[in-house]
């Protein structure tokens, strides 16, 4: 890789490019794609420009995140870029490594020249790439096949013992003196793995923001859209489903919030509470169809949180255990109660 | 005789001791599923509503006979799980109800069941039930009722709600399948489809799908290479999902521009599938189009 040092301050910035010496990059140290179009890597060839630059980016926001630090990298004569990447391809199921012997940004656009090659996962093993030496794609790329696998097998690694859902190279430069050298990484963990394996965690923790942390650590999920119609339910299916029958009768949904498995009184409160904090909610939907789910607990937990929040309408449909309790429940506080999802939206959409 | 599972199918649970383990199995026996013996590392020679519980699959197989194993495992230990299921060489069928397993885990656990020749349902599913038959899984029964609609989806509780709609107009189920709804599966919509077409129990079929991926249209494509066999419902949920966001299940995305609502309606409904615009529709949708029902 370049050689870089990561710096907080104008002047912490000054000194390292003078360390590593001229010309350098500055690099907003921000997680965000396409930072070079959005003017996150500013070239530098003195002092003075490493103080503007630096300015230019330090304490700014780049895609709505903040940039606190930047790094300082040398800057490489470059003869050639490569793209290379390990992930999941979603349609085909498999893992997958793609090479391009044009890299570089844009790459994505250029979607025909990249080549893509299965690879297989073991278990405590490092993945393997089918099908690569034999495809001739090293010789294109004039990069020796030794650095090459040594750089593929690193990366590897790293998708495997990160659970990462993406390694991705991009530009893997040669330089004119044929070093193959690391310009950018980018490495997205899955979400599943950070929940369910705590040594990820405290891995990924010394390199993230804590609060990002956190969010993932829930299980439940709420994604914030721009309707006025909240909506709870158990079940990602059923809550898609039922906002789409939010749009079928002519609405838009303010939101999509999953429950999960085994919803109770404290779940709902939690759910209630955020949804409280979207703007222009007219009333909140609350679709809950389950076997175990003790439908009179949940009902309790809808009245609380009415007395303690600031809620909209609510309109809810609960079946399972104790249904008729919770009816009766729901009955006393005036909130309509529904067996129907049909008729549970439509009344929503009209009230 | 049901797909995947039948009355005479003797069954493993794995995580028995667990709170989940504990209660699906007393609910599951008392459906008739034939529940021989449990796994629980540690706790040999306990018994969970009757059920022997061993420290292995292997310490299991020693003592009785089983050909599937229903998992309850937490994210954190299911790797481990399905591998001893999968290694035991007696284990043909493996429900994993396990949620958020990590998608490099899944991807093992499924390739490895592929080449061990053992059917991998999930994870993140509620499972099978052939109504009135077995039920190797979580569902709740009551909704469910004996019939000749084979369900296959991706989603749990919109599976009970389809199933709830259905049963309440008099139609009954062959088989429900529940394939998981995240985004690497251990058996695809389109195997469990063909078992339906295979299966002469079933006399229709429906398709409860969701956005991302591409499921529903390999279904399509298959329906268009041989035909179509039965008739054939879908809901597809997610129409209003923005692109981008992950909703819920780790499968419900659309990415760069695949993947979406139109595209699997469009697929479908060319390949002579009838497609529902909310999940009630299904019951009108069956009932035109067939004669009997």
């Amino acid at each position: 890789m370049p050689r870089g040092i990561l710096c907080g301050d104008i002047e912490r910035a000054v000194e390292a490019a003078d360390n590593i010496g001229y010309p350098v990059f500055l690099k907003a140290q921000v997680p965000v794609k396409e930072r070079l179009r959005l003017g996150g890597i500013l070239a530098a060839d003195n002092r003075d420009d490493v103080s503007k630059q630096a300015a230019r980016l330090l304490g700014t926001r780049i895609a709505n995140q903040e940039c606190n630090r930047v790094l300082v990298e040398e800057k490489m004569d470059i003869h050639r870029e490569l793209f290379l990447a390990f992930t999941y391809d979603l349609f085909q199921q498999k893992a997958v490594f793609m090479l391009s012997t044009t890299g570089g940004a844009g790459v994505e656009a250029r979607a025909g020249e990249v080549s893509t090659f299965e690879v297989a996962l073991k278990p405590e093993k490092d993945p393997e790439i089918l099908g690569l030496s034999d495809s001739g794609q090293l010789s294109r790329a004039q990069i020796s096949e030794e650095n090459f696998l040594e750089i593929t097998k690193k990366a590897g690694r790293i998708f495997t013992e990160f659970h990462a859902e993406l390694v991705e190279i991009n530009p893997l430069a040669l330089t004119t003196a044929w070093r193959p050298v690391a310009i950018d990484v980018r490495v997205s963990v899955d979400d599943d793995a950070l929940f369910s394996k705590p040594e990820l965690r405290e891995e990924v923790k010394k390199i993230l923001l804590e609060d990002r942390l956190k969010q993932l650590v829930r299980k439940q999920n709420f994604v914030e859209l721009d309707g006025e119609i909240g909506v709870i339910g158990n079940g990602a299916g059923l809550v898609l489903a039922t906002m789409d029958l939010v749009r079928y009768f002519g609405e838009r949904p303010a939101n999509f919030l999953d429950l999960g498995g085994g919803a109770d009184a404290k779940s709902v409160r939690e759910a209630l509470e955020m949804l409280v904090s979207l703007e222009g909610l007219r009333c909140i939907v609350i679709n809950v169809l389950g076997g175990i789910t003790r439908c009179d607990e949940i009902a309790l937990g809808l009245v609380e949180s009415m007395r303690r929040l600031k809620l909209p309408n609510l309109y809810v449909r609960l079946v399972g255990t104790n249904e008729k309790e919770a009816q009766r429940i729901l009955n006393e506080n005036g909130v309509p109660f529904f067996t129907d999802m049909e008729t549970l939206v439509k009344a929503a959409v009209s009230g | 005789m049901a797909i995947l599972a039948h009355s005479e199918t003797k069954l493993l649970v794995q995580g028995i001791t667990g709170r989940q383990g504990a209660f699906h199995t007393r609910i599951m026996l008392e459906y008739g599923t034939r529940i021989v013996a449990g796994v629980t590392p540690n706790r040999s020679g306990q018994k969970v509503e009757g059920v022997p519980v061993y420290n292995s699959v292997r310490e299991a197989r020693g003592n009785h006979e089983f050909e599937a194993s229903i998992a309850f495992v937490p994210s954190q230990t299911a790797l481990q799980a399905a591998l001893e299921a999968i290694q035991s060489g007696t284990i043909r069928l493996l429900v994993m109800i396990s949620e958020l397993v990590p998608i490099q885990e899944a991807l093992i656990i499924r390739d490895l069941g592929k080449k061990n020749n053992v059917t991998l349902i999930g994870p993140n599913t509620p499972g099978i039930i052939s109504p009135g038959k077995t039920k190797i899984g979580i569902m709740p029964s009551y909704i469910f009722k004996p019939g000749d609609v084979g369900i296959v989806s991706r989603s749990g509780t919109l599976m009970y709600e389809i199933a709830s709609t259905l049963s309440s107009n008099g139609i009954g189920q062959s088989t429900c399948v529940g394939v998981g709804g995240d985004r690497i599966v251990g058996t695809k919509m389109l195997d469990i489809f063909k078992k339906f077409e295979g299966d002469p129990e079933t006399g229709a079929i429906v398709l409860i799908g969701e956005i991302g991926g591409s499921m529903e249209e390999e279904i399509a494509s298959h329906i268009q290479s041989n035909g179509l066999t039965k008739p054939v419902f879908a809901y597809i949920a997610g129409r209003t999902a923005p692109p981008e966001k992950r909703m819920g299940h780790a499968g419900a995305i659309v990415s760069a521009g695949r993947g979406n609502y139109e595209s699997k309606a469009k697929a479908l409904t060319v390949s002579g599938v009838k497609i529902a615009e909310t999940p009630s529709q299904i019951v009108s949708l069956i009932k035109k189009n067939l004669s009997l029902k």
